[in-house]
């Protein structure tokens, strides 16, 4: 959902401090953003999704641009604090958790199509973070950010036909863990009575 | 089965497009569960978690205008401990090294004499005393004496036949029969006068590479006078 014509109402008053515009700002775009970071950085999404919010006030003055760029400007600067993240951690990549977990995590089913109703969201993001950081990174702020391929090249200093590659490569290794995924499951189901 | 056991799945790059723009229409075997991944991952992008708004707003409002009374709003996240700039330990670092240095410097009398004057006044107010320069004769402005030792004439060996200059400009001559110092004259040799050392001020041509000017040449047919003739370091003209 987005804010549409009010957004330049909202951002001339968020400005100018008043809460109600912060507090529009922040249940419109917060859910991304913390989706985003939920993925790339578990255990400090929270901290971090606050950390961003505080940035965009400091940034506020100074940004111009429709409700697009300014989801692109916010998500650029998630980006960056995941990066300083990543540094104070000693370069550390996320944590993603051993691929056999895959398997306890994601919910069995028998059929592709009650895949869709059953997965979680957080199984989602937990799956999307096994997969390299440079390909799970353009693969959320394709998916969760809804950027433009433009965009998110721009956000992470690549060519757009990089970032097309990278999301191929994303979208490719998660159909391959997927179907690993049901292989397991059925192997399961033929050893059980 | 092991991760690199994974089954190897083909997505084309158009197939992709459409699974993350939403458009999957017909999706080959395998893509079905990547498409229900997606979608659970952008359901995550609408699920509000309203618990830090107001922490959260509160810290927006205080950076974006400070509260009247000064005080600044709670940070939502802890403060990270801050770490103090390397610049004030710079500063004195470069300060020290600047003294060590040119104390250094003014103790051994190596700084230039319009510095070492004033640092000598300077420290000789809290009993220290320094070298000073030993006079102004060294100043640039003036030629150093070494100089003058290059205006002396140039002579040839006793009985050298060749042309011999002098420098001076005023008193040269060619005396081929002669012995050095000495030249043909009229009635004889002739022994020059010690040629005076020429003021300072006036040498500064001698020390350029320039040629002397082309000598006063006086050439007689008289025959040489003999051998050990010619008054030697008298300064007089001697008679034939």
């Amino acid at each position: 959902m987005a804010l549409g014509e009010q957004f330049s109402d909202v951002l001339n008053a968020a400005r100018s401090g008043a809460p109600w515009a912060l507090e529009v700002l922040y249940r419109e775009f917060h859910p991304p953003v913390l989706a985003f970071l939920r993925a790339r950085a578990p255990g400090e999404a929270e901290d971090l999704a606050s950390d961003v919010f505080v940035a965009v006030a400091e940034g506020l003055v100074r940004f111009e641009g429709n409700e697009d760029g300014f989801r692109s400007w916010l998500f650029t600067i998630t980006y960056r604090q995941v990066g300083q993240l990543r540094r104070r951690l000693g370069r550390r990549r996320t944590d993603p958790f051993p691929v056999d977990e895959v398997d306890e995590r994601v919910p069995p089913g028998d059929a592709e199509s009650d895949a869709m109703a059953a997965i979680s969201t957080q199984q989602a993001l937990d799956l999307i973070a096994t997969l390299p950081p440079a390909q799970s990174e353009v693969l959320l702020l394709r998916v969760v950010a809804d950027l433009s391929v433009d965009d998110v090249a721009s956000i992470v200093g690549k060519r757009p036909t990089a970032v097309r590659a990278l999301q191929h490569r994303a979208v490719v290794g998660l159909a391959r863990r997927a179907a690993r995924e049901e292989a397991a499951r059925e192997e399961k189901s033929e050893s059980s009575p | 089965m092991a991760p690199n056991d994974m089954p190897r799945i083909d997505l084309d790059p158009q197939t992709v497009e459409r699974l993350i723009d939403r458009r999957p229409g017909d999706l080959p075997p395998g893509a079905s569960r990547v498409l229900g991944v997606l979608e659970a991952a952008r359901l995550a992008a609408t699920e509000s978690d309203d618990r830090r708004m107001a922490t959260t707003v509160a810290a927006m409002r205080a950076v974006i205008a400070p509260t009247e009374d000064g005080v600044q709003a709670a940070s939502p996240v802890p403060a990270r401990r801050r770490v103090p700039s390397p610049l004030p330990r710079l500063v004195a670092a470069s300060a020290a090294g600047l003294t060590v240095l040119f104390g250094g410097l003014a103790a051994a009398g190596a700084l230039p004499s319009v510095a070492q004057n004033p640092v000598a006044d300077i420290v000789s107010h809290v009993g220290i005393d320094l070298p000073r320069p030993a006079s102004s004769d060294n100043s640039p402005e003036k030629p150093a004496e070494a100089t003058t030792t290059s205006t002396t004439p140039t002579t040839a060996p006793a009985g050298d036949t060749t042309a011999t200059t002098a420098v001076t400009g005023e008193t040269t001559v060619t005396a081929p029969a002669c012995p050095a110092p000495s030249y043909e004259g009229p009635n004889g040799c002739i022994t020059p006068l010690p040629i005076p050392e020429p003021p300072t001020t006036s040498t500064s041509t001698s020390t350029t590479t320039q040629p002397p000017p082309p000598p006063t040449t006086t050439t007689t047919t008289s025959p040489p006078p003999p051998s050990g003739q010619g008054g030697r370091g008298n300064g007089h003209v001697d008679a034939a």
